[in-house]
């Protein structure tokens, strides 16, 4: 029997939930490792340095996302008051509602505490709060999409939304693209500050840099084997899950999933780092630019990621119904989850 | 907002309890009867006063042009437990006594997000204005309205005709030439698919029954 497949659009028409996720995730990610560099900082400047950059870059981040979020929607103004008008405390919008309300404004607390020099004391409490919301941020955006209901068989409406995988890769894509984002604040506050005074401005933030391209290293190589371990399972998932592997490594998403998301975002940053660590070391080469390419193609490779993803949410898990599954209450068994009894 | 209150039909037999139970609607679609007419499109269209780009219900056909060709028409299912309802932040899409998934346009938001969660594809949105998909949320009303005072003008614009108000079954129900597609409570509508799969034998051409039991039952 050839499944149904219902093609819906909506998110994908426009570029605000795409840039939403990409940003919220990206904010989260800032604020945690900015959080995580501050706690874990100790007398070391070059991560209190990171910090600072990563708490900056927080704020336009959430800012243009929560705009984008907010006027993705039809009537924006109850968006602003969702305090008032978001009832039902069993959706992720809700729940994603007071966790991007609380997020924002401790956001602005903790980069204004850098900002104003606040004890240090003031900043690790704020540090300590911004840690799990961080997390609980970019973990969100991932829980948003994959809520959208189960059917009996643990098969997916959305499979591609899956909540095994999608909200781990949207945490660990979040803080990837987060120190790629504070690395590059980081340059370009640097270059900013240098064009007035000397150029230690510029040899303090290439250093900064280079953490943040380390580290990146590594939250990128954790992102790609949590992707191979999505492809891998729904490659030999459900039906659903299958059409949703080659919708996106053989059908109309494969060129913006393998060039937009893989190549971009994982693989040539890792080419990057490979190059400007051998140039520096071997051939003495001052490549400092390559951060910026690096750091620009994680953030575009993360970008591309929710645009993947967001646009595979059209395809539907086939409604096959086989009757063995249709619940007779009272006659064949406990009541089946979601469905009831 | 006057929230009038709704007009509920009623189970003809008293429940157990002696009291009046309300009926639970529900739409049913017989694949072995659907002949691809649109006629029930056309009659919900002309009914609601759909506005463009919106279909509340479509005839899908698969396996087209092939032996096992397949007709059916899709409206909203009014699910028991509705993944629209659960998703929706603000509470727009709720469930009346009798069943029905109703959707108060007056607090909708138009978020999308019972779009993904619906696997029927019924809540759907405008695509009039310059920037693709905006405004509210539309869906399959059961011609039941809105939570607004029944046939008044308010209703018929956002909503559409209110002819479970009248005491009518869904307009496109009524029209079905082939009698596939069947409203009205659930009692009542399992009776009828129970008389017609017996009528038919193993399986009855349950969807689904060849892939989980195999033909020649």
């Amino acid at each position: 029997m050839e499944p149904i497949v219902l093609w819906q659009h909506k998110w994908g028409l426009t570029f605000h939930i795409p840039w939403y996720l990409f940003l919220g995730g990206l904010a989260g990610g800032t604020l945690t490792v900015a959080a995580l560099a501050d706690l874990f900082s100790g007398t070391r400047e070059r991560l209190r340095d990171f910090s600072r950059a990563a708490a900056y870059v927080t704020i336009p981040a959430i800012l243009i996302g929560g705009l984008s979020l907010t006027f993705h929607l039809g009537k924006p103004e109850r968006g602003f008051a969702f305090p008032l008008f978001f009832t039902n405390y069993q959706s992720w919008m809700t729940i994603g509602g007071w966790i991007l309300g609380a997020f924002a404004p401790l956001a602005i607390a903790y980069a204004a505490a850098w900002y104003l020099n606040i004890g240090r004391g003031v900043r690790t409490a704020l540090a300590l709060i911004a840690l799990p919301l961080g997390l609980l941020m970019s973990l969100y955006t991932g829980f948003l999409l994959s809520a959208t209901w189960v059917v009996p068989g643990n098969r997916w409406y959305v499979p591609l939304w899956d909540s095994r995988y999608l909200p781990l890769l949207f945490v660990l894509s979040g803080i990837s693209t987060g120190i790629a984002a504070a690395g590059l604040g980081a340059l370009v506050m640097g270059r900013w500050r240098t064009s007035s005074a000397s150029d230690r401005g510029a040899r303090e933030s290439q250093a900064v840099a280079e953490v943040a391209s380390l580290a990146d290293v590594a939250a990128i190589v954790m992102e790609g084997a949590w992707v191979y371990v999505f492809l891998a399972s729904f490659g030999a998932g459900t039906l659903g899950q299958q059409m949703a592997f080659k919708l996106m490594t053989q059908g109309e998403l494969a060129p913006w999933f393998w060039w937009g998301f893989v190549a971009t975002g994982l693989a040539l940053p890792l080419v990057a780092s490979g190059l400007h660590t051998v140039g520096e070391r071997v051939f003495h080469a001052r490549l400092g630019w390559i951060f910026y390419v690096k750091f620009v193609l994680v953030l575009v490779g993360g970008l591309m990621l929710r645009y993947v993803i967001v646009w595979g949410g059209d395809l539907k898990t086939p409604l096959i119904f086989p009757p063995s599954m249709w619940p007779v209450p009272g006659v064949s068994g406990p009541p089946i989850p979601g469905l009831g009894g | 907002m006057s929230q009038a209150q709704v007009t509920i039909p009623y189970r003809q037999a008293d429940g157990p309890q002696g009291k009046k139970e309300p009926a639970r609607m529900k739409f049913y679609i017989d694949v072995k009867r659907c002949i691809e007419c649109g006629g029930c499109e056309v009659a919900c269209k002309n009914e609601n006063n759909v506005p463009p780009g919106i279909a509340r219900i479509r005839v899908v056909t698969i396996n087209e042009g092939e032996p096992g060709e397949t007709n059916v028409a899709i409206p909203c299912m009014h699910c028991s437990k509705a993944p629209c309802v659960a998703v929706c932040p603000v509470d727009a899409l709720f469930h009346r006594p009798d069943g029905i998934v109703a959707l108060n346009k007056e607090t909708c938001i138009g978020c999308g997000y019972c779009l993904y969660a619906c696997p029927f594809g019924a809540p759907q949105f405008p695509k009039g204005s310059p920037f693709g998909s905006r405004g509210v949320m539309d869906k399959c009303t059961y011609c039941a309205g809105g939570p607004e005072v029944a046939f008044s003008e308010r209703e018929r614009r956002l909503y559409g005709s209110n002819r479970i108000a009248e005491g009518k079954l869904p307009a496109c129900a009524s029209v079905c030439a082939t009698k596939a597609l069947i409203a009205g409570d659930a009692e009542e509508v399992a009776n009828v698919v129970r008389q017609r799969v017996a009528a038919r034998g193993a399986g009855g051409g349950a969807w689904g029954w060849d892939a989980a039991y195999g033909k020649g039952f």
